[in-house]
């Protein structure tokens, strides 16, 4: 079996970590079962070539500076998933089951479920967006890596008919470092802790609407990383959060087109929408592993309709997006796992 | 007073991955499974590691296993075993349900066959 392993915390500080300065951690720490971890250095070197030298040849370059970054794919695990969520959205609002709190369902969560709970507006407060850590190691090729100030600017999750659901996420890092063999026995979940399937998947969605074919949900978090005069480092010192909102959108394609799908697409008709993922896996007293993601206020945004064809089935496919209508809250996601806290 | 040199069978390992949910967890490479709240019995007959196995474990800072009491070593192996025991059963009813699906393909396959072959014969 090829050995190595990903690392992910979340860092805590309002500095996000950089080449000089390294952050306080939630004492969460997640070894990720993932799919794909794909760091680049995104070394941006200094050429010279196109000074007057008058040389017919290729000038050698040098380093001058860096823009790391991370993408990272993976099953939709209960724990994962939270994790990813803390990183991106911040500590959510963490309840132990106790027999008497409730999911989203109006499901009572019983003792051994804790439940954990994002809502919108999302993320840490002030000008410095959710951040994460990443140590990678490629045991086989004896190469370590550091990843610090990684903030997620996208996480997508999709719905794949086989492979299990999934999650990407890609974002920019302050700092890449090759670093030493940290020489950690990783642990994992045992593999009776299922991910989250396409089959677990079920949506209350617009009123009257086709037969949904597809169904991606994405949280983008708008970046801004800058390097500040002064700092003295090749790699970006400040990671901030850019103009506009975390937003829900997604992707819906519909297997025929429904008149009341494209009346809201023409009509901007807002809806309540819920996302509910029920794994077939229990915690605790018979409660499931499950995943809430409510919108109180859906919009097509846009849409496309098949042409029409000398077909027997047209589809449409539509764009929506969470909005609110002046309340906070618009977008709830609720988390039920066996991780009593991601603080 | 030194401190006190625990019974075989008498201990056990607990997982100390910090933030890690209650569920098994596996170290690859260490036997057994291990949970955050409650402590897998070592040394035991049947036990997934040997108390000297268990005490190298603990003391390795690189492997997120301690060694604890176990108040009730029977009690902790029963619950143990009642967890592998299903784990098993879980393994076994998938690696059926795929023989299942291997069979189903293959009898696809040939319906299939058969559907294509016979206008042709007509």
């Amino acid at each position: 079996m090829p050995l190595g392993y990903a690392i992910l915390r979340r860092e805590t500080t309002n500095a996000p970590g950089t080449e000089t300065v390294t952050p306080t951690y939630a004492s969460k720490l997640l070894y990720l079962p993932a799919l794909e971890v794909n760091p680049d250095l995104g070394p941006a070197p200094l050429d010279r070539g196109d000074e007057i030298r008058n040389i017919d040849e290729p000038v050698s370059v040098v380093p001058e500076v860096y823009n790391p970054s991370l993408s990272v794919r993976s099953r939709m695990y209960p724990d994962s998933l939270g994790q990813m969520l803390a990183v991106m959205l911040g500590a959510p609002t963490t309840t132990a089951g106790n027999g008497v709190i409730t999911d989203p369902g109006s499901t009572v969560i019983p003792v051994g479920v804790t439940r954990h709970v994002w809502t919108a507006p999302f993320g840490p407060t002030g000008i410095v967006p959710g951040c994460g850590d990443w140590r990678l190691a490629y045991r086989d090729q004896g190469t370590f890596f550091q990843l610090k100030g990684w903030a997620p600017s996208s996480l997508t999750i999709t719905n794949p008919e086989s492979g299990g659901a999934q999650f990407t996420a890609q974002g920019p890092a302050n700092h890449m470092a090759r670093i030493s063999d940290p020489g950690l026995t990783p642990s994992y979940e045992a593999l009776t802790v299922l991910p989250f399937m396409r089959r677990n998947l079920t949506l209350s969605w617009l009123s009257g609407s086709a037969a949904t074919e597809d169904f991606t949900l994405t949280i983008t978090n708008p970046l801004e990383q800058t390097r500040s005069v002064g700092s003295g480092s090749a790699y970006p010192d400040l990671m901030e959060k850019a103009e506009g909102p975390i937003t829900v959108t997604g992707s819906i394609p519909k297997r025929q087109l429904d008149p009341d799908d494209y009346d809201a697409l023409l009509n901007a008709t807002g809806f309540a929408a819920t996302v509910t993922y029920t794994s077939p896996v229990i915690i605790a007293s018979g409660y499931p592993y499950k995943l809430f993601v409510q919108l109180t206020n859906a919009q097509y945004v846009a849409g496309e309709i098949d042409a029409l064809q000398n077909r027997r089935r047209h589809g449409a496919s539509f764009e929506f997006r969470g909005t609110t209508t002046g309340a906070a809250g618009h977008v709830v996601i609720t988390l039920c796992n066996a991780t009593t806290s991601y603080a | 007073m030194p401190p006190r040199k625990p019974e075989a069978g008498a201990v056990g390992l607990r997982l100390t991955l910090p933030g890690a949910p209650c569920t098994p967890h596996n170290l690859p490479g260490v036997p057994g499974f291990y949970w955050p709240d409650r402590p897998t019995p070592v040394g035991g007959d049947g036990d997934p590691v040997t108390l000297e196995h268990a005490q190298q474990l603990a003391a390795d800072p690189a492997v997120n296993l301690e060694l604890v009491d176990v108040a009730d070593a029977a009690a902790a192996r029963a619950e143990y075993r009642t967890f592998t025991d299903a784990a098993r059963g879980v393994l076994r009813q998938v690696a059926a349900t795929a023989e299942g699906d291997e069979q189903q393909i293959a009898a696809d396959q040939l319906a299939a066959a058969s559907a294509t072959t016979t206008p042709a014969e007509d």
